[in-house]
């Protein structure tokens, strides 16, 4: 059985989503198939719209899994180390690195590890960024759609 | 090794000769340095654009350094601050501050003031919510700080900090010794991303430790002056919804979320002075070797209020994205063959320049990175296109240098012109221009809603190429 306490949304399925938004308590859940580009690419974009202003936006890929995840919001994080479910600890190292190494940022953090990647900016008490899993990548994505 | 040593020196010399010759900005600087390995590299700012030197109510001395107990990074702007007790004379100078125009307001490290200033019936002011201190939870992308809000008189410039004062101003103490703030409150740690329970004692204590930047050897620097894009810390948001931000502490233990009026939020320092009250400029000079141990500047306060704060000339002003919005306080860019890089800004806060590290040119990672920083074969220059709100419009050009060539010269370089990171994939969307882009040009920051001649109204930033 996949857990009713799958908390956490990358690289899980589309049942991790809803608890998502149930947890973060977001305000709504839209949740549309593509294409949304001109590409062939296959996936289906789940919006939720925060309480307090902002949004999460999670993407699964033709097998239910949460391919990659964007977030902004005008007043605090949303759940960071829910979204990144099992990506907290690689997200920790890297932040560790922007707080000790050579290469510090209080408003901008880059990693990559393995398979996942992460943007995360907080400037001004603002909050934007992504992540995803490239292996998990439908054909054709466009990675500039995690912008938001 | 010592000639390859001069060879590479001529070059990075004759490069930035380059820069400087294209890049105007009427600053010049000087280097004492030697040919002999371990020899401090010290690079000092000559002459500023607009003549502004140190003594002028409205210039603050800035420098690189390794950081307060030698706990610094490569390239963090640092300044020397006076706090007082609010309308005394009873003050104290807190060094190595760290000058970020990436947030708002000062915070300061408790262990960086006298403890007079932290308990006992004449210590600074706490900010209160009812009879209870105010605590706040500040969230960087690297880490977390937590402590008590309390009014302090800052003194900045002119001769022995006399220039200027912010009197009575909101300012986050990181640490504070205030029992009731004693514990960190569980929706701060959350907000940091901690996902454990409320319960494991353990495991808190261990996010804690890995995640807070509460001492100088974490945070890098004694405090933080934010002196961006905009007036207040949060702002309207954090006045009209309760968050983990801001929190009242009844005791130990006891902290509860909840909105506080803008003026008892940290604000940016800058509004608060009696004059020079629009916006700030940092100078730094250009670095002939690329690099140095120690580097000095200016932090010119108003733009276009006095004789020595103009709008420094050839400069350019590209109009940031206000308060509110996704992305607010950035423009876009185009470079690298990205166009649309929307969430694009200026940043000491941030020690390197950020972009997508492939397309017209491919800069690969320094030899067994994943991340940053970049190491191009030789350092290489790139114009980016910028665009802001307004139709504004500029270019700068982008130099890369390449880390490992200095670390080899000087593996303890405090600033490194040019030190840079990227991502290869291709789903950039900003170009950062941190701390490394900051030489050898003044960079203005105008605050929101104000205005300075040839910039027209905040929040925007003017720079020289």
């Amino acid at each position: 059985m996949l857990s009713a306490a799958a908390h956490a949304a990358l690289g899980e399925n589309t049942q991790a989503v809803a608890n998502d938004a149930k947890t973060i308590r977001a305000v709504s859940l839209v949740s549309r198939s593509a294409p949304y580009t001109s590409s062939s690419s296959t996936y289906t974009k789940h919006e939720m719209s925060l309480a307090g202003g902002g949004s999460v936006v999670e993407y699964t890929n033709a097998n239910d899994i949460v391919f990659a995840l964007s977030w902004q919001s005008p007043l605090g994080a949303p759940n960071l180390s829910l979204l990144l479910g099992n990506y907290i600890d690689a997200f920790g190292r890297a932040q560790a690195q922007s707080r000790t190494g050579k290469w510090r940022s209080l408003h901008h953090l880059n990693a990559t590890e393995g398979d996942w990647s992460v943007v995360s900016e907080i400037r001004n008490h603002a909050f934007n960024g992504f992540s995803y899993l490239r292996s998990q990548l439908p054909a054709g994505f466009n990675l500039q759609l995690l912008s938001q | 090794m010592n000639l390859l040593k001069r060879i590479y020196l001529l070059g990075l010399f004759c490069l930035a000769l380059i820069l400087c010759a294209c890049g105007g900005g009427g600053s010049s600087s000087s280097e004492s340095t030697s040919s002999t390995s371990n020899v401090p590299v010290t690079v000092s700012l000559t002459s500023s654009p607009t003549g502004a030197t140190i003594g002028n109510s409205n210039v603050v001395a800035l420098y690189m350094d390794s950081g307060p107990g030698g706990n610094g990074s490569t390239n963090i702007i640092y300044a020397d601050v006076q706090v007082c007790l609010p309308s005394t004379s009873n003050c104290t100078v807190v060094n190595h501050v760290l000058v970020d125009t990436g947030s708002t307001g000062l915070r300061l490290l408790a262990s960086a003031l006298p403890s007079s200033f932290l308990t006992g019936s004449s210590s600074l002011p706490q900010v209160l919510s009812g009879t209870s201190p105010v605590g706040e939870c500040t969230t960087f992308v690297s880490g977390f700080t937590w402590g008590g809000i309390r009014r302090v008189d800052l003194h900045l410039g002119g001769s022995n900090y006399s220039g200027e004062i912010a009197a009575n101003i909101p300012a986050q103490i990181i640490a504070d010794p205030a029992s009731q703030l004693a514990t960190i409150p569980l929706s701060c740690i959350q907000a940091a991303g901690y996902t454990g329970s409320s319960t494991n004692q353990s495991a808190i204590s261990t996010f804690e430790t890995t995640h807070e930047m509460q001492t100088a050897a974490q945070l890098g620097a004694n405090g933080i002056i934010g002196i961006g894009l905009f007036k207040y810390d949060c702002g309207t948001n954090c006045a009209s919804t309760a968050s983990y931000v801001y929190q009242q502490c009844a005791s130990t233990s006891n902290c509860n979320s909840i909105s506080l009026p803008v003026t008892s939020q940290p604000s940016n320092p800058i509004r608060s002075f009696t004059s020079d009250t629009n916006g700030s400029t940092i100078i730094l000079p250009t670095l002939p070797s690329g690099y140095a141990d120690k580097v000095s500047g200016l932090l010119v306060m108003g733009i276009g209020t006095q004789s020595n704060n103009a709008l420094a000339s050839g400069s350019s002003v590209i109009g940031a994205l206000p308060y509110n919005f996704s992305r607010a306080g950035s423009f876009t860019a185009t470079f690298n063959g990205s166009s649309n890089l929307r969430g694009s800004y200026f940043d000491s806060g941030t020690t390197w320049n950020y972009f997508p590290a492939t397309g017209t040119i491919n800069y690969p990672y320094c030899s067994g990175n994943t991340s940053y920083p970049l190491c191009p074969t030789s350092p290489t220059t790139q114009l980016a296109t910028l665009s802001g709100t307004g139709g504004t419009a500029g270019t700068i050009n982008v130099f890369t240098s390449n880390v490992t060539s200095i670390l080899a010269l000087d593996s303890s370089a405090n600033a490194m012109q040019g030190l840079s990171g990227g991502d290869s994939t291709s789903a950039t969307f900003n170009l950062v221009l941190g701390g490394s882009s900051f030489f050898g040009r003044s960079i203005a920051t105008l605050i929101e809603n104000q205005t300075a001649t040839g910039m027209g109204t905040g929040p925007a930033f003017g720079y020289t190429p």
